[in-house]
């Protein structure tokens, strides 16, 4: 949907530098340190009942990375005056001053701790605002989260702040199930090692979880992630699977047992409301995003590159200009555009995509090179 | 190694007193990135500036004070040019800001694999 060149990120934090005459939020300050969440057609149903995340034209508003009212661009590159994409997701952070539209502006209300929280605009939201807003487990449900990167990892705190008495993560690296431990997971399975996933789930809960959430967009995860519902049980799609893939269900039994297979986008929520509920949580010590995210200085850039590549590392998040890069827990190798990455000016740290095979191999064979470069 | 050219161009042009005109004579082949457009005169902001400053944003006393231009920002970005390319760090202009827009200075970029 989107055209080139452009500009990506959908997940910023930083500072407010101008705003326009028109802007509806009259408390929003220069100076103000903001995060930046999705943005919004503003007239369809849901958009005009409080939510936005279902917005009927969410993919094309989003990802069309243009001004909805002309289709403009603010963007040129300065060498050739040449149209770049550059509101992707109304924001386009992956740039040093972005113009973004007044939609996706969130007053961030702990500045000090901006960098933890700059994937609230997305990942984090999009985990716990499904369990948060849309399942809603109870303490005598059973909830299974499948594929614990920043949005399964914060499904799985959500779930754990709402004391559900039976919290599944099923991944295939075991650092992450480790750390779905630590953060409040009842049982792990590693999907990794074979056997049968949803006969696991079943034993373990007793007939079927009562929640599923699948955060890997693989179509054999999502068949699985139905499979492992119970009775009246809720499977939640949040993963983005590939252009043109299909799940097979088996009907009856999805008949027999009532069940229900829904689609999430960004844990339906209000970014408004949501950002600043789930920093007052971390705030509280209940939402510890910061163990998701790992800070290295550029001198060890190649620890970095290293626990990338051994799952320790996940999602990159980049500190503009400055020497600290900060990392989460997530293999890169999840990137579905296959994109390389400049991590830092200057320093070009090529990763290449790897291939996402539910059973099989991560492969680590992708060469790590990185070069200075003259920029 | 862009960094200390641009230290270098940063020290120069603080600690003289260059004009428009002199300044365009200097051997380099690096252009500091100017954060207002190239029109509006500037002479050398003779502010405080930690030792490593690297960035023009720098310059600006209080990081409360509006810009003065909302046209034609200058600025850096990575570029993606085409599908499953490299993201580029190049020089970008961003138009305006418009009466429904806010322009942000990014501190943090996550990145999301869902894109």
């Amino acid at each position: 949907m989107v055209e080139f060149p452009a500009i990506f990120g959908h997940e910023g934090a930083g500072i407010v530098r101008s705003i326009g005459s028109n802007v509806k939020d009259k408390s929003l300050k220069v100076g103000d340190a903001v995060l930046l969440s999705f943005t919004t057609c503003g007239t369809c149903k849901p958009c005009k009942t409080q939510h936005p995340a279902f917005c009927h034209k969410h993919a094309v508003v989003n990802q069309s990375a243009v001004r909805m009212s002309d289709g403009s661009t603010p963007a040129r590159l300065k060498n050739s005056n040449k149209s770049v994409r550059s509101q992707y997701f109304g924001q386009s952070s992956f740039s040093k001053m972005s113009v973004v539209n007044e939609k996706c502006v969130v007053k961030c209300p702990n500045p000090d701790s901006m960098a933890v929280y700059a994937p609230i605009g997305c990942g984090f939201q999009t985990g716990a605002g499904t369990i948060l807003n849309v399942l809603k487990p109870e303490v005598d449900d059973s909830v299974v989260i499948f594929g614990l990167g920043s949005v399964g990892l914060a499904a799985l705190m959500a779930a754990v702040q709402r004391n559900v008495g039976k919290i599944i993560a099923v991944d295939i690296v075991e650092e992450r199930l480790q750390l779905a431990k630590e953060l409040g997971a009842t049982h792990t399975i590693n999907s990794r090692q074979g056997g049968n996933v949803p006969g696991a789930i079943k034993g373990v809960t007793g007939g079927g979880a009562n929640f599923a959430v699948d955060c890997t967009g693989i179509t054999k995860v999502i068949e699985d992630m139905v499979e492992s519902v119970g009775p009246q049980g809720t499977a939640a799609l949040v993963g983005v699977p590939p252009a043109n893939a299909r799940v097979k269900i088996d009907p009856l039994s999805f008949l027999l047992e009532n069940k229900k297979f829904v689609g999430v986008i960004e844990g339906d929520s209000n970014p408004r409301e949501l950002i600043p509920q789930l920093v007052k949580l971390h705030e509280a010590g209940k939402f510890p995003i910061d163990k998701l995210c790992k800070t290295y200085p550029v001198a060890k850039l190649q620890d970095a590159i290293h626990d990338m590549h051994s799952g320790k590392v996940s999602d990159i998040l980049f500190q503009w200009y400055n020497t600290l890069l900060l990392t989460d827990r997530r293999p890169l190798s999840r990137l579905s555009t296959g994109v390389r990455m400049v991590i830092a000016p200057g320093v070009r740290l090529q990763i290449g995509y790897v291939e996402d095979e539910y059973t099989g191999a991560i492969s680590d064979s992708q060469s790590c090179k990185y070069s200075s470069r003259i920029l | 190694m862009f960094a200390d050219i641009f230290y270098l161009i940063r020290e120069a042009v603080v600690n003289s007193n260059e004009t428009e005109a002199t300044k365009t004579k200097m051997p380099v082949t690096h252009k500091p990135l100017p954060l207002l457009s190239p029109s509006v005169n500037r002479t050398p902001v003779k502010t405080e500036v930690a030792p490593k400053a690297h960035h023009v944003e720098n310059i600006i006393p209080s990081q409360t004070t509006p810009l003065d231009e909302t046209k034609n920002i200058e600025t850096t970005a990575l570029v993606v040019k085409e599908p499953k390319a490299d993201f580029e760090l190049m020089p970008i202009v961003l138009d305006e800001v418009r009466p429904d827009e806010v322009l942000i200075e990014m501190k943090y970029s996550g990145i999301c694999t869902s894109s």
